[in-house]
């Protein structure tokens, strides 16, 4: 009798048929005979597998035979996760805490001049009322902390965070000048989004001299950028963007050619074809690195956009199906390039068999993705967590390791048991804030937030399957995008 | 039974974190928006 079960799932494109083989991890073009077959054949094979007889298979048909022949092969094998986790022992991830953490992300302020509709910011009534700035000392001590935690790290990176972080262009310059005579021989890279609307020739020669990179956050042409992007007297803030952008460009073409980067949100009201021909045809644009999201699913603040209903979503994911296809597999265009971009996790799978430990989801190893400091000092994974899941505080002790080793074991301890009979265990990217409330396991809508996970899955395993379909080389070097 | 990219480039393990196709907020982002990736891949 084996132990674990077969784990596969099936879907289908407009011109093939597919199973995804879990044990394998591997994505098996099959013919619709077999695919319509394969259940029921495998259900009474096993069924008397279990039963322990050792009778013979008896293969009736070719479409068995075929089956049987992929059993061969190793296909469809039984899986049988006992363990979730990072590393072999805990003492692996401490040191990797103590020694590698790549990235440090400052909140320099909670303050901000915009009022974007889809902002969660622009609704917290206690941050908009009394806006925080973090203190000097805070921010001194959150750099020796990342510092001190980082010396393994040949290139370290610091990104600075808001509200509107150039409302603190001061605390951000002093840090920068800060960190680069404090730490003469560290390379460090420094990143920060704004809205643009406080890019003056001061700050922006700053920025240049210090190889800062901007990501700037542009929602497209006007009418769809000043829809939902208003500053604090409820005006669009697109000429504004278009102008600091002119002027980061005329202090220096190079910089602006290989440091300014795009990033735009995507409401349900958004036209996209002219969204992707705007940063296809924009010369401000067109060339730089665009980063797509689209805004919450659920959140608690729709009225100026609604929320985006299944047809939206279907819209948006066909869109971007369709601007990769038309490029054969290679798209131009940001859209085209974000939606290849969300198949990665599909392409960069791993192909070795499954064994017995996988990791927790998407989950990133704490920490060793970055550091989010907030205004008061308070430690988290990164910025999408909730303010009451924090790690620590740079101003008290630094990184609580006890409350980073907690949260991967309610994670992981609670997640096993579900996930290893799941189909999707190898490719599901939920992490922590989906279900971590306080440091504690919170998955009360953990049936339906995995429902959904699977769906997504099942449409990303789709949409790779029909462009590799187009392309086969599709995927091979889309690293550098 | 064909798989359709049997070797494809690979770039990680069941014990690897799968943490490069998480899109963060600060690099690319703000506010309360969901990336594309999660959009597709995330409960």
């Amino acid at each position: 009798v084996n132990a674990g079960r077969r784990i596969y799932a099936k879907f289908a494109t407009a011109a093939c048929y597919y199973i995804y083989d879990t044990s394998t991890n591997q994505i098996l073009r099959v013919s619709k005979e077999l695919w319509e077959a394969i259940d029921s054949y495998l259900a009474k094979r096993d069924e008397r597998n279990d039963v322990g007889t050792t009778q013979p298979v008896v293969v009736r048909t070719p479409i068995e035979q075929e089956i049987e022949d992929g059993l061969a092969q190793g296909f469809l094998g039984w899986c049988d996760v006992r363990s979730m986790g990072f590393y072999d022992d805990e003492s692996q991830l401490r040191e990797a805490i103590a020694r590698k953490l790549p990235q440090l992300t400052l909140e320099l302020t909670q303050a901000c001049n915009a009022r974007c509709h889809y902002c969660p910011y622009t609704y917290d009534s206690a941050r908009r009322s009394t806006p925080r700035c973090m203190s000097w000392s805070t921010l001194r001590n959150a750099v020796a902390t990342f510092m001190s935690h980082s010396v393994d790290q040949r290139r370290r990176s610091i990104s600075f965070w808001g509200g509107e972080p150039l409302l603190a262009f001061r605390l951000m310059r002093r840090a920068i000048l800060y960190v680069a005579a404090t730490y003469p021989g560290a390379s460090v890279t420094y990143q920060f989004t704004t809205n643009g609307t406080l890019l003056n020739e001061d700050a922006i020669a700053f920025f240049v001299n210090h190889d800062c990179v901007i990501v700037v956050s542009l929602d497209g042409p006007a009418p769809i950028h000043d829809r939902h992007r208003l500053d604090y007297r409820q005006n669009g803030t697109f000429e504004r963007v278009i102008a600091a952008l002119r002027r980061i460009r005329r202090n220096s073409e190079e910089y602006y050619r290989t440091r300014v980067r795009f990033a735009c949100v995507i409401t349900p009201q958004t036209d996209l074809p002219s969204l992707s021909a705007f940063f296809r045809d924009e010369e401000l644009c067109r060339g730089h690195p665009v980063t797509m999201n689209v805004v919450g699913a659920t959140p608690a603040f729709t009225g100026q956009y609604g929320a985006f209903t299944a047809d939206d979503k279907q819209r948006l994911r066909m869109q971007m199906l369709k601007e990769i296809l038309a490029d054969n597999g290679r798209p131009s265009t940001p859209l085209g390039i974000a939606g290849v971009k969300a198949l990665l996790p599909i392409a960069m799978r791993s192909r070795c068999v499954l064994g017995s430990a996988v990791s927790p989801n998407g989950c990133c190893v704490p920490l060793l993705k970055k550091m989010h400091v907030s205004v008061s000092g308070d430690i988290y994974l990164c910025e999408r967590m909730d303010y009451d899941n924090r790690v620590g505080n740079v101003n008290e002790g630094g990184i609580d390791l006890g409350a980073v080793m907690n949260l991967v074991r309610e994670y992981c301890d609670h997640s096993i048991e579900d996930c290893r009979s799941c189909w999707a265990v190898r490719l599901c990217h939920a992490c922590y804030r989906d279900f971590i409330c306080g440091n504690r396991w919170s998955g009360d809508d953990r049936v339906k937030a995995c429902a959904n996970s699977r769906r997504r899955t099942l449409e990303a395993l789709t949409d790779y399957a029909a462009v590799i379909e187009v392309n086969p080389q599709a995927f091979d070097d889309v690293f550098g995008m | 039974m064909v798989p359709i990219d049997p070797n494809g480039i690979e770039r990680m393990a069941d014990d690897v974190p799968r943490q490069e196709s998480c899109i963060c907020w600060c690099g690319g982002g703000e506010g309360m928006t969901e990336s594309l990736v999660g959009f597709i891949a995330k409960p």
